[in-house]
C-alpha cells in the first residue's frame, strides 16, 4: 500500500520542511474507508422495526441525497485535491471554504460519545452484562478506545485505511452476510416472517409530522460520503480511482443498510427488540432461533471492531481538511497546525480528544445528560448540513467558472443533481427544528432557541471568530 | 511505514481475538429452567393480549431466561438511558445519527417484558418512557 512520494496531500503550493513519504492507498481501500465511515450494522435493529418499509426509508434518501452527494463529490475530488475546503474555496471563496470544513469537523464532536457508549455496552454484553452498569468500566472503555484511535490516526493514513477496511470486512460485511443467510434460512425452513412482507408494507404507515421527520432525517444516514475525499491525493490516479471508489462505496452502503435490517425483521418481532438492552439483544434473538447463541459474543466483538474502524476514518478525515486550509490561510493558531513526524495533525486530534472525552464521560455517567446530548447532536448535524449546502453551490459555480478544468469524472446533469441535493439538505436542516422523542414534554420554543442558537454559534460564530482573529504570521507557521 | 501498518493490524487482530476468546469463555447463555418456561408462557400470553406479534416460546427462553437478561439490568442507569435514546434515532450508522419522533410500539414490548420479568424496575422505566414524546408511527 505504501510507495515513496514527495508532497503532502493537497498542499501543492506549499513547501514542506522536509520531503516525506506519501502513503498511497488503493481505490478499493478508499471505498472501504468511505463505507466504514458511513455504514454499519448498528442501526439494523432500529430499522428492522419498520420491516419491509425499511427499504423505502433507505432508498428515498439514497435517490435525493446519497446519489447527488456521491456523484458531485466524485466530480469535485477528481478535479481538485484537498476535499471540501478546496472545492468551496475555489467555487465560492476562501472564508466559505473554511466555514465548510469547520462544519464538517464540528459535526464529529457529538458522534464519538454515542459510538463509544455503544462500544462500552456491547463489550459489557459480551464479557459480563453487569459491567454495563459499572462507571469505571464505561470510563475505561471510552478512554482506551478513543485515545487508542488518536494514537493510530497519528501514525498516518495507510494504518487508518488498513484498520478501517479490516474493521468493515470483519465487523460489518461478514456479520451482515451471516444475518442475511440466517434470515433466508429462517424463511426457507417454512417459518412465517415476523414482519409482514406484502406490497402493502412497502411504504411506512403515514403518521403525519413524525413520519416526515423520520423520512427526512434518514437523508443524514448517508452523510459523510464526501468526507474521505480529503485523502484523494493518497490515490495513485485520483481522477479515475476516486469515482470508482465512490460507486463501490455507494453499493456497499445500500446493501449494508437494507439487507441486515430486513433479515432481523424476518426473525424478531419488532416489539421484542428491547431498547435498553441495545442492539446485541436483537442479534442474540436472531441466533436463538438457530440454537447458536455462542456466536453472540463473537459478533459483539466484531461489531466493536467495525465501530472503531469507522471512528478512525472520522478522526483522520475532517481534522486533516481543517489543517490544510488553516496552514494555507492562517485560520488556526500555530499550536493547532503542528504536525508530528508522520505529517499528521496530532495537536488538533489531542485537543478534540480532550473535549470528546469530557462529553463521552458525562454522557455515560449523568442520566440527565442523555436527552441534552441528543439535542446537541441535532445542532452538530444542522451545522454539517451547512457544509452540504455550500458544497452543492460550489459545484455548480465550478462547472460554470472552470468548465475546462481537467476532471477525471464529470457527473451527469450536475446542476440538477446539485438542485436535488441542495433541496434535500435544506429539508433536513428545517426538519431538525422539530423536537424529537428525547425532548419529551419540554417547550417547543426552548428547543427551537437551543437548536437555532447552537447551530448559529457553533456553525457561524466560532469559525467567524477564528477568521477574525487570524494572524498573517499563522500562515504556514509550522510547515 | 508499511511495517508500522502491519504491526498495527497484528496488534488489533490479537486484541480482537483475545476479546472474542474472553467472550466465548465467559459466555454462559441463559438458564433453561421450569421458571424460564413459565415466564416465557406468561410473556406470550401478555403479548397476545396486547395484540402484539409473538416469537416462539423457545426463542424467548433462550434470550430472556428466567430473569429477563439484559432488559432487566438497571434500565434507568445513565448509559442504558443513553442507549435507549440512541435507538430512538434515524437509520444512520455514522455521525448522521439524529433523534426522531419514535412510535409507541417501540417501547410497548419492552414494558411488557419488564412487567413479566422484573416488575421492580417497571416503575422506574415507565417514568423514563413517560418523559418521551412518542407517536403512532409504526402502527
Amino acid at each position: 500500500m505504501d510507495v515513496p512520494a514527495t508532497e503532502p496531500v493537497g498542499d501543492k503550493g506549499a513547501k514542506p520542511k522536509t520531503a516525506r513519504n506519501i502513503q498511497y492507498i488503493s481505490w478499493v481501500a478508499l471505498a472501504l474507508m468511505t463505507t466504514s465511515s458511513v455504514a454499519s450494522l448498528r442501526p439494523s435493529p432500529t430499522m428492522a422495526v419498520y420491516g419491509l418499509a425499511s427499504i423505502f426509508l433507505y432508498i428515498v434518501p439514497a435517490i435525493v441525497f446519497l446519489l447527488p452527494t456521491a456523484l458531485v463529490s466524485a466530480e469535485l475530488a477528481s478535479g481538485w485535491e484537498g476535499g471540501v475546503y478546496k472545492w468551496v474555496s475555489e467555487g465560492i471563496n476562501k472564508p466559505a471554504g473554511f466555514l465548510a470544513v469547520w462544519c464538517q469537523f464540528a459535526m464529529t464532536i457529538f458522534y464519538y460519545p454515542s459510538l463509544l457508549g455503544f462500544v462500552a455496552s456491547t463489550l459489557a454484553y459480551v464479557i459480563n452484562p453487569d459491567l454495563a452498569s459499572s462507571g469505571v468500566w464505561t470510563a475505561i472503555v471510552i478512554m482506551v478506545c478513543y485515545w487508542s484511535g488518536v494514537w493510530v490516526s497519528s501514525r498516518g493514513t495507510s494504518g487508518v485505511a488498513g484498520l478501517a477496511s479490516g474493521g468493515l470486512i470483519i465487523g460489518t460485511l461478514i456479520p451482515g452476510a451471516l444475518l442475511v443467510i440466517l434470515g433466508i434460512a429462517f424463511l426457507g425452513q417454512g417459518n412465517e416472517s415476523a414482519a409482514p412482507m406484502t406490497a402493502d408494507n412497502l411504504i411506512p404507515a403515514w403518521a403525519g409530522l413524525s413520519s416526515l421527520v423520520l423520512i427526512v432525517n434518514n437523508f443524514l444516514s448517508y452523510s459523510g460520503m464526501e468526507m474521505n475525499a480529503v485523502h484523494v491525493g493518497s490515490l495513485k490516479q485520483p481522477g479515475k480511482e476516486f469515482p470508482k471508489a465512490m460507486f463501490l462505496a455507494m453499493g456497499l452502503v445500500l446493501l449494508i443498510f437494507i439487507l441486515p435490517a430486513l433479515a432481523i425483521s424476518w426473525i424478531v418481532p419488532a416489539e421484542q427488540l428491547s431498547l435498553t438492552a441495545g442492539v446485541m439483544q436483537a442479534f442474540d434473538a436472531v441466533f436463538a432461533a438457530f440454537d447458536s447463541q455462542w456466536l453472540t459474543p463473537i459478533l459483539g466483538v466484531m461489531l466493536v471492531a467495525a465501530s472503531l474502524g469507522g471512528m478512525l476514518t472520522w478522526l483522520a478525515g475532517p481534522s486533516r481538511g481543517l489543517l490544510l486550509i488553516s496552514k494555507q490561510e492562517g485560520y488556526l493558531p500555530p499550536f493547532l497546525q503542528k504536525l508530528n513526524k508522520h505529517g499528521v495533525q496530532q495537536n488538533i486530534l489531542v485537543t478534540q480528544g480532550l473535549v470528546t472525552t469530557l462529553i463521552a464521560l458525562a454522557y455515560a455517567f449523568i442520566p440527565d445528560v442523555s436527552s441534552a446530548y441528543w439535542i446537541f447532536s441535532v445542532i452538530t448535524t444542522q451545522v454539517y448540513l451547512i457544509m452540504y449546502l455550500l458544497m452543492f453551490v460550489a459545484a455548480v459555480r465550478l462547472r460554470r467558472s472552470h468548465p475546462d478544468h481537467p476532471r477525471g469524472y464529470r457527473a451527469p446533469m450536475l446542476t440538477g443533481l446539485c438542485g436535488v441535493g441542495f433541496a434535500a439538505s435544506l429539508a433536513a436542516l428545517l426538519i431538525g427544528f422539530v423536537p424529537p422523542s428525547q425532548f419529551g414534554s419540554g417547550s417547543v420554543g426552548v428547543y427551537l432557541a437551543v437548536v437555532a442558537g447552537g447551530a448559529l454559534g457553533l456553525g457561524l460564530l466560532v469559525p467567524f471568530l477564528f477568521y477574525k482573529l487570524r494572524k498573517p504570521s499563522w500562515k504556514e507557521a509550522s510547515a | 511505514m508499511m511495517q508500522d501498518s502491519k504491526v498495527l493490524a497484528w496488534i488489533s487482530g490479537g486484541v480482537l481475538v483475545l476479546m472474542a476468546g474472553i467472550g466465548l469463555f465467559t459466555y454462559r447463555g441463559v438458564k433453561q429452567s421450569v421458571e424460564a418456561e413459565a415466564k416465557a408462557d406468561q410473556l406470550v400470553a401478555e403479548l397476545t393480549a396486547a395484540g402484539l406479534r409473538v416469537p416462539t416460546t423457545e426463542q424467548i427462553v433462550h434470550v430472556l431466561g428466567d430473569d429477563g437478561g439484559a432488559v432487566c439490568l438497571d434500565p434507568g442507569d445513565a448509559l442504558r438511558r443513553g442507549i435507549l435514546y440512541g435507538q430512538l434515532t434515524n437509520g444512520a450508522g455514522g455521525p448522521g445519527q439524529r433523534p426522531v419522533i419514535a412510535g409507541n410500539n417501540v417501547v410497548k414490548g419492552q414494558l411488557i417484558i419488564m412487567k413479566v420479568y422484573c416488575p421492580d424496575h417497571l416503575e422506574e422505566f415507565q417514568e423514563v418512557v413517560d418523559d418521551l414524546k412518542l407517536a403512532e408511527v409504526d402502527a
